[in-house]
């Protein structure tokens, strides 16, 4: 796997320049953490990356063909258990595999509850946990810690550190404490140009 | 409806309201008690006849139905699929829907013979109700589900299991139980338009012919029962389906 370049990447809306000449390089096995103000484009450049939207100008090299999200919303299958929203994403890992994830961010007693009947907070760790699962070569996080105490917080970014090891990731977030233990690349999205 | 006590109360309210006008009326031409229906209906029940039209009308109206539900099914996910066609059919669906009911038996007598126009009939009714309570769910579809599925690289099985399944089937539910009761009734009608020999609609017609309000009241029970029957066997087994498809 290669690092992943972003190349003079441009978005609008309506006359509203959200993206100018964005120029990024993710580097390959590493965390890059992107901050700024909210409605500053950041989820757009995600959902660029992930290929939902389409740039106006620029290229994307070397962007490898499995990925995983949490996405801003949980985006789970809420008429089904939490286990089978985990086991969705990839066939070949087992319920007991699945379980020790659970467990190591607080959820194992609630494996076989149907998703609707969690709160915020744990339908977010439920979608984080399958975004680690899933089969992937990188891992978009969407403020993966949206609506966690800090307790919980703590616990789930203990977590993601142990699973993200020489994975490459990149997480949104307004954090900078975040991207400091997860120790990320920071860069900060304003007025549609990115600077370290 | 809160619960089964509540139900009976309003049904049994209606028959004693019933009672009390057709004893008020006291005219059996005109109004016949639900005691005289019963009655009758205990004599109906030992005739083979009665039988046989009940299966004549049920093999028609039922195989309409079902054809409906197929072919709406499918024409609202093409539809879905290819807006080009949405485009196309959107105005057969719009006449069918407003059009009487009369008007397409009447149409369809010179067309068809009359054992297979009950069949036609139901057929025409039920599949814009079909169609477009399917194409509304297909169209609800949430597309950031669709998105979750193309970034996890979810199967088409596992994309119809998972995301299509749960939002289609209220839709599908509520299609079928607006359309059973819609079957039966342009099915009947059609039969009594076109009188069919040995069907309900023939049985009706000739109630009427010889002013046997007792049988008219008999078999519209009898029609109305075999209509909710149809109608929780349905539901009961498409619960199953889908319990099992959710359970896959």
């Amino acid at each position: 796997m290669s690092d992943i370049i972003i190349k003079n990447l441009s978005k609008s809306f309506e006359n509203n320049s959200v993206l100018k000449n964005i120029n990024i390089t993710l580097k390959q096995g590493s965390v890059t953490c992107l901050m700024g103000q909210s409605g500053k484009g950041k989820t757009t450049l995600l959902n660029i990356l992930m290929g939902f939207e389409k740039c106006d100008n620029g290229e994307i090299l070397n962007m490898p063909k499995l990925k995983s999200a949490v996405f801003q919303e949980n985006r789970l299958c809420e008429n089904f258990s939490v286990l089978r929203n985990i086991k969705l994403v990839n066939d070949d890992v087992d319920d007991n595999t699945i379980l020790s994830h659970l467990e190591a961010v607080g959820l194992k007693n609630e494996a076989n509850q149907q998703v609707s009947t969690l709160s915020g907070g744990m339908k977010r760790r439920v979608a984080l946990v399958r975004a680690i699962i899933a089969k992937k070569d990188i891992l978009f996080l969407d403020e993966p810690f949206k609506g966690l105490d800090d307790k919980t917080k703590d616990k789930v970014l203990d977590y993601l550190i142990s699973n993200c090891k020489n994975l490459t990731v990149l997480m949104v977030t307004h954090q900078v404490d975040d991207a400091i233990k997860l120790n990320a690349h920071i860069l900060y999205l304003k007025d549609g140009n990115i600077t370290e | 409806m809160k619960n089964k006590f509540e139900k009976i109360l309003s049904v049994a309210t209606a028959i004693l309201l019933w009672q009390l006008l057709a004893i008020i009326i006291s005219e059996k031409v005109l109004l016949v008690s639900p005691l005289d229906v019963l009655l009758r209906l205990s004599e109906l029940i030992f005739q083979n006849s009665f039988w046989n039209s009940i299966i004549f009308s049920f093999k028609r109206i039922t195989t309409g139905f079902l054809t409906a539900i197929i072919t709406g099914t499918i024409l609202a996910i093409l539809s879905y699929r290819y807006r080009l066609l949405e485009i196309f059919i959107w105005p057969y669906i719009a006449i069918i829907k407003s059009t009487p009911v009369a008007s397409f038996i009447i149409l369809c007598l010179i067309w068809l013979t009359s054992s297979s126009l009950p069949i036609f009939i139901s057929f025409i009714i039920v599949i814009p109700v079909v169609y477009s309570n399917m194409l509304a769910g297909f169209k609800s579809t949430d597309k950031k589900m669709l998105e979750m599925a193309e970034i996890f690289n979810l199967s088409f099985k596992k994309k119809l299991l998972y995301i299509y399944i749960p939002i289609i089937k209220p839709h599908f539910m509520s299609a079928c139980t607006i359309s059973i009761g819609l079957a039966w009734k342009s099915g009947i009608a059609a039969e009594i338009i076109g009188i069919p020999s040995g069907s309900i609609g023939e049985m009706l017609y000739n109630a009427k012919l010889y002013l046997a309000t007792a049988d008219l009241f008999s078999w519209t029970v009898t029609v109305i029962v075999v209509s909710i029957l149809f109608e929780k066997v349905v539901l009961f087994l498409l619960n199953k389906l889908f319990y099992r498809l959710e359970n896959l």
